[in-house]
């Protein structure tokens, strides 16, 4: 009974998440450009989506953004991570603390603030402020998924590492970051999705000059959001569940047969 | 003595923060800066900067305090309902075998690969008038009800889109929890509601916090919830900074406003910091 | 360790599969011309038919909600913008601020498509700084169903008995100007006591409204949710092709007039492409092309004669010229006075 009511909330939990996805997906293959009548069958958005050029264009820089931003994040924030382990309790406070801005600061703020950076330094706004707040954004995230694993991480082993002859970035490369590894795929995850979904802070930097999928949506709203929208999502929603659900089968099957020790948490 | 100080940062690793040092001054304290400057200066006659105050006071007058208050009214609200529904949802997810409670907890992650204007657009055409709800609700021989453009459609909106950030730091906070304090604690006696009071949920505070964090101020400074569930009947702070800058192009004033909401952020980060000791950022992620 | 590398690997997947379908386009070497314009107003097959009658030049359209928010990107330094499609109180306001490239008509084959409708701008009368892409009207669309009776005055959006069925527009200038109307002032009043009257009737009319919003109105009257709403005639237009119990009115009061018209910015490094682009879109049956798809009127005769005939009977469309004798322009306003008619509005707001 207790299992029963467990699962029945959860239940209910996730179709409040997902009854809007559903309903767009639905739709998506609607006639008419209703989202509230049902008028028949079609695949007229989706025609309609691949023949948009300036979809693809705002799907190329998505997807192009959110991968190089993420990657460089990535590297950035965790070499600083390590770095910022070591700092005296002092100087590591003041960087926690600078880090957390981004992360607590209201988006709106960081768009605005990083766009008054831009016009200061007379960067013309386009695709590489995009990219450069996008990389400001998700650097935090990164940190605070490695941070945690450092301190985990039994400090002897680098310096036996050091003492024995190996050079610092040698003996980051062979002995941290195996050891920090789930921390930074974390942070990479989170900070991908973070930058795919961003719309505040990439509408202030790119001041339309580019344009993500958030600001095309955006601007689109003047005249009512065309389906061939939903159609797109619509595919990139089966494309990550379906990628999701094949390696989740995988890795399912695998683990069968050695009875291995759950070895991450 | 000066130099070998420096080989000695050069050798240690703290070397690897360099970049990021470089980086944070740049983006991050730079821009605050030049907030700060714009709000607390004014273009006077003939294009010259000139130090005022003026800006900040108009942004503590009555008119913007009324829908400042109002957004921490509606923003406190969604949160607390996110924490009474997100919280029964960690506290599970983390009871779960692990491989069970990563799929699940992807599944709380994913609706954010969706586009949020496009799931909003979404639940207002599930919520309409003539909507589908309401045209299911006709077909079991209700009366339609007006879902939309309340002060409760609002909070719903505000709960569906920051739900997920409420959910994940409790979760993980309750992964890194040592069970064997709330063990312990039953073996001692104590009963489900003494254990959950005295013992789960003092140790869960961090992830309350940042959870707290991660849906409060999103949801004061949001602007398109407002106007797409809430028919624009209120304003959002988020909705008054945008019209400062884009519709009014108030690049001053609306500095000012935006100077406001980073002395709330301050206050949340030092609330932040009294949970997490360490400096790791554990609470948040 | 292994699920977050999978997980890993899906996105990266995910990324490679939308990037595939992305085309992506180098301009290898062609003129770039930046076009900020409205969404969703211009035919998609445009452009494309520009680049290939035009080899040597690539656009790169992006888009904005509105003129406000077109004018802070188009005019902060170092923006890449060359070409914009403001409306006429915001060009008003960018050849006072001279932020605009003339335009050479000896260049513009197509210029004589527009000279007449040119002439009635009063903004810009020798069409110097811009040139018409789209007009229309700000007035009331109704569902004749709903209302049971045919209206003609603005008095309908302050009427009780249609309570929780009115939409109301959201943006400063369009609703305290509505009100402004009713009250039989100008829209462009600089007086406060009339400002201050307009928005005690908005206060007044805010427990009628159902919803305030600007474009998502056209979706809501088309759902029959809503029975009346003020809006731009082409949004109508488009609503009333999809809901024939919709009717569109210029109130007898009057209304706003609005012109879109297309602009060179002076900080331009590709003005000639620029004109070859703004040229092309005046072509009479270009023209038609947009108006057929975005239901704005066109300034063109010409065009009107290619454009669907159902389009042509529509009134919002191409509304009876006597109707518009008491229709009015925006003018730019002062800062100050801009601020006026914001007080207003945040009255109405926060009530």
């Amino acid at each position: 009974m207790k299992l029963f009511f467990k699962r029945f909330y959860l239940a209910v939990i996730l179709v409040f998440m997902y009854l809007p996805i559903g309903a767009l997906i639905i739709f998506s293959f609607n006639e008419s450009k209703s989202m509230a009548k049902w008028t028949g069958f079609s695949f007229h958005w989706y025609e309609q989506l691949f023949q948009d050029p300036s979809i693809a264009e705002a799907v190329w820089v998505t997807v192009s953004i959110a991968v190089i931003a993420s990657l460089t994040a990535t590297f950035i924030g965790t070499l600083a991570a390590i770095g910022m382990d070591n700092f005296r309790k002092k100087s590591k406070n003041v960087m926690v603390n600078l880090t957390y801005i981004p992360m607590v600061n209201a988006e709106i703020v960081t768009g605005i603030s990083l766009l008054l950076l831009f016009i200061f330094f007379n960067i013309p706004r386009g695709y590489w402020t995009m990219l450069l707040a996008h990389i400001t954004f998700d650097i935090p995230f990164v940190i605070f998924s490695v941070l945690p694993k450092l301190r985990q991480m039994d400090p002897g082993t680098y310096e036996a590492a050091l003492d024995m002859g190996a050079k610092p970035a040698y003996a980051v490369r062979k002995v941290i970051l195996p050891q920090i590894a789930p921390g930074i795929v974390t942070g990479f995850l989170l900070a991908f999705t973070m930058s795919f979904d961003d719309f505040m802070i990439s509408f202030f930097t790119s001041q339309g000059a580019t344009q993500n999928l958030s600001t095309y949506i955006y601007s689109m709203a003047r005249v009512g959001i065309n389906p061939m929208i939903n159609a797109l999502s619509a595919i990139m929603f089966v494309v990550v569940i379906t990628l999701l659900l094949v390696i989740n089968l995988r890795s399912v099957k695998k683990t069968k047969k050695p009875p291995q020790a759950e070895s991450f948490r | 003595m000066k130099n070998r100080q420096i080989s000695g940062v050069m050798n240690s690793r703290k070397v690897f923060a360099l970049p990021y040092v470089a980086w944070i001054a740049i983006f991050t304290v730079a821009p605050l800066i030049l907030i700060l400057l714009y709000a607390f200066t004014d273009t006077g006659s003939g294009g010259v900067m000139v130090l005022t105050a003026e800006n900040l006071a108009r942004a503590f007058s009555p008119l913007y305090m009324t829908v400042f208050w109002r957004s921490v009214l509606m923003a406190l609200i969604a949160t607390v309902v996110c924490l009474l529904l997100g919280y029964p949802v960690a506290y599970m997810l983390s009871r779960m075998k692990p491989n069970r409670a990563a799929i699940l907890s992807i599944l709380f992650i994913l609706p954010m690969w969706m586009n949020f204007l496009l799931r909003t657009y979404a639940w207002r055409a599930l919520l309409d008038n003539a909507g589908i709800i309401n045209q299911g609700l006709m077909a079991l021989g209700f009366e339609p009800v007006q879902f939309l453009y309340t002060e409760g459609a609002i909070i719903f909106g505000l709960v569906y889109n920051f739900l997920p950030f409420m959910i994940l730091p409790i979760y993980s906070v309750f992964q890194k929890m040592d069970t064997s304090c709330i063990q312990a604690a039953q073996d001692l006696g104590a009963n489900k509601w003494q254990t959950f009071w005295r013992v789960t949920l003092p140790l869960s505070k961090g992830g309350i916090v940042s959870g707290v964090t991660m849906v409060f101020m999103p949801a004061m400074t949001t602007f398109v919830i407002t106007r797409l569930l809430g028919g624009s009947h209120f304003m959002m702070y988020g909705d008054l900074i945008e019209m400062e800058f884009l519709l009014m192009s108030e690049w001053n004033f609306g500095s000012a406003l935006a100077v406001v909401m980073l002395i709330l952020t301050i206050l949340f980060m030092w609330l932040m910091r009294k949970y997490d000791k360490e400096g790791e950022g554990g609470a948040l992620l | 360790m292994r699920k977050l590398c999978s997980i890993l690997l899906i996105c990266l997947l995910a990324a490679g599969i939308c990037a595939g379908c992305a085309s992506t386009e180098t301009a290898g070497g062609r003129t770039i011309v930046h076009f900020l314009n409205w969404g969703d107003y211009i035919d998609p097959a445009v452009i494309p038919m520009f680049e290939e009658e035009n080899p040597d030049i690539k656009i790169n359209m992006t888009t904005v909600p509105s003129n406000e928010e077109m004018y802070v990107i188009a005019t902060t330094e170092g923006t890449q913008i060359d070409v914009v499609v403001p409306s006429e109180y915001m060009i008003q306001r960018l050849m006072l601020e001279d932020r605009l490239a003339e335009l050479d008509h000896s260049k513009m084959e197509n210029y004589g498509y527009v000279e007449d409708f040119v002439e009635t701008c009063t903004y810009d009368p020798n069409g110097q700084y811009s040139v018409p892409y789209t007009w229309g009207t700000f007035g009331l669309l109704y569902n004749i169903e709903m209302t049971g009776e045919e209206i003609d005055s603005w008095d309908a959006l302050f009427d009780p008995k249609y309570e929780k069925q009115i939409l109301m527009y959201d943006s400063i200038r369009d609703s305290v100007g509505l009100a402004l109307i009713k009250l039989g002032y100008s829209i462009n009043t600089k007086n406060q006591q009339e400002l201050d009257e307009a928005a005690e009737l908005l206060v007044e009319q805010k427990p009628l409204v159902l919803a305030y919003g600007t474009d998502d109105l056209r979706m809501t009257m088309i759902n029959g949710s809503a029975a009346l709403a003020p809006m731009y005639a082409g949004d109508a237009a488009y609503s009333m092709m999809d809901n024939p119990d919709l009717r569109y009115v210029i109130p007898e009061e009057g209304a706003n007039i609005f012109v879109d018209g297309m602009c060179i910015l002076k900080t331009t490094d590709v003005y000639d492409a620029a004109l070859r682009f703004v040229d092309f879109m005046m072509r009479p049956d270009i023209a038609a092309l947009n108006a057929e798809y975005n239901c704005y009127s066109t300034p063109e005769d010409d065009a009107l004669a290619l454009v669907d005939p159902e389009l042509l009977e529509n009134t919002a469309f191409n509304p009876p010229k006597e109707d518009l004798a008491h229709c009015e322009y925006y003018e730019h306003l002062e800062k100050d006075i801009l601020r006026m008619y914001e007080d207003a509005w945040m009255k109405v707001k926060i009530a």
